[in-house]
């Protein structure tokens, strides 16, 4: 038991012998006395009591000599018993203070665990941003090396295809045209006639179309036979697929990458010259090589 | 008497005037001090304790006045805490 609670209990009984005591006095309690009483009943049994009890021990004290000068009939019992009423009244109002003060604690400190919490978060946020922006930027730096890569074996292939563009065009008719680099190779100078294998200077020839593809060997080939228009069809046609068949054999034995180059006869279409001249017929019988664009591929036969 | 002068000098300091409730023990206080200092002037022993008495009164309404007055910026120092925190909380939420 507290000594508040002590305190209240020996009031009770204070209060009790001052009623017995009422048949033995001559006057009533005075209206300040009832007052004093009624605020420091309230004071004692509510929250003053465990906020500020020392304080609720100065009212009592005060009321216990507001008590002793109504009980000797004293002429300051009413100015004791107010000031006992403000004592009470006091003790209330310091434990309101109490409260307030501990509700002002708990918010405060609820506002900087609140605030912690937060600039945690932000600091979390800040690096994952900064790792996401490296990462970006790391990402950013590898395929601006890559585009640059790329752009430079663009512009060494086509350094290259000019370099041999160059050497082949001395002894064989080089042009550019949708389908690639058109390299035109003179049928008489590969083949005898009516035949599908190589002279021996036309080895000696295509050695050096060779090496001037190997520049570019990266690059797609399609070897196309042509004849004249003299004969049948069907002969023609297995001729010219004869003739591309044996310079493409030809340029594999060289080293050219064999899944790279496709060999087509076309017999006597597309003619390039009239067939009613010999001369015109000698241009007709060819060997184009055609080096495809880059990125372009061909399914090999 | 400088009993009584000290608590309502600090109820004046505390702002008591301001605070209805203080305000109104204030104004007791002031008044039991004024009426103290009529029966003094006046002479005489039975005046100077009814005085005496008197001061006594203005002294306790003072030092109610004092306590009010600061419960009256400890609430609404404690509301303004919860209103900071209640704000941080909009703005938190509303950011994220």
């Amino acid at each position: 038991m507290n000594n508040v609670s002590k305190m209240t209990k020996r009031f009770s009984t204070f209060t009790l012998l001052a009623s017995l005591g009422f048949a033995a006095c001559a006057s009533a309690p005075s209206h300040e006395l009832l007052d004093a009483r009624k605020a420091y009943a309230r004071a004692s049994t509510g929250p003053a009591a465990t906020a500020v009890p020392a304080d609720v021990r100065k009212a009592r004290v005060s009321l216990d000599l507001a008590e002793n000068a109504f009980s000797n009939d004293t002429s300051d019992q009413r100015d004791l018993a107010y000031v006992a009423t403000r004592k009470a009244q006091l003790a209330e109002v310091l434990a309101n203070r109490a409260a307030h003060a501990s509700e002002r604690a708990s918010a405060e400190a609820a506002l900087a665990g609140a605030k912690d919490a937060d600039h945690k978060q932000t600091k979390e946020e800040l690096e994952r941003t900064k790792s996401n922006l490296a990462t970006s930027e790391q990402d950013a730096a590898v395929q601006k090396q890559k585009a640059a890569d790329a752009e430079k074996r663009a512009a060494d292939a086509d350094r290259k295809v000019k370099a041999m563009q160059l050497e082949l065009a001395k002894w064989a008719a080089v042009k550019e045209e949708p389908r690639g680099v058109v390299i035109t190779l003179s049928g008489s100078v590969l083949f005898a006639s009516d035949k599908s294998a190589l002279l021996p200077d036309a080895r000696t020839r295509l050695k050096q179309v060779t090496l001037a593809l190997m520049e570019t060997k990266e690059r797609h080939l399609d070897v196309e036979g042509y004849t004249d228009s003299q004969g049948k069809d069907a002969y023609n046609l297995d001729l010219s697929q004869k003739r591309a068949d044996a310079v493409r054999t030809f340029l594999i034995g060289e080293g050219y990458p064999p899944d790279l180059i496709v060999a087509h006869g076309v017999g006597k279409a597309m003619p390039i010259a009239d067939n009613n001249s010999a001369e015109g017929r000698a241009n007709n019988r060819r060997v184009e090589i055609i080096i495809m664009p880059a990125s372009t591929t061909v399914s090999t036969q | 008497m400088e009993s009584s002068a000290a608590s309502i000098r600090g109820a004046q300091e505390a702002g008591a005037e301001d605070v209805p409730r203080a305000a109104l023990y204030l104004e007791l206080a002031n008044e039991n001090s004024a009426k103290a200092k009529v029966l003094i002037a006046s002479g005489g022993k039975e005046n100077m304790a009814a005085a005496a008495h008197l001061l006594m009164r203005a002294s306790a309404d003072g030092d109610l006045a004092i306590a009010l007055a600061d419960d009256d910026k400890d609430r609404q120092a404690a509301e303004h805490a919860l209103a900071e925190i209640h704000t941080f909380e909009q703005q938190t939420s509303g950011a994220r």
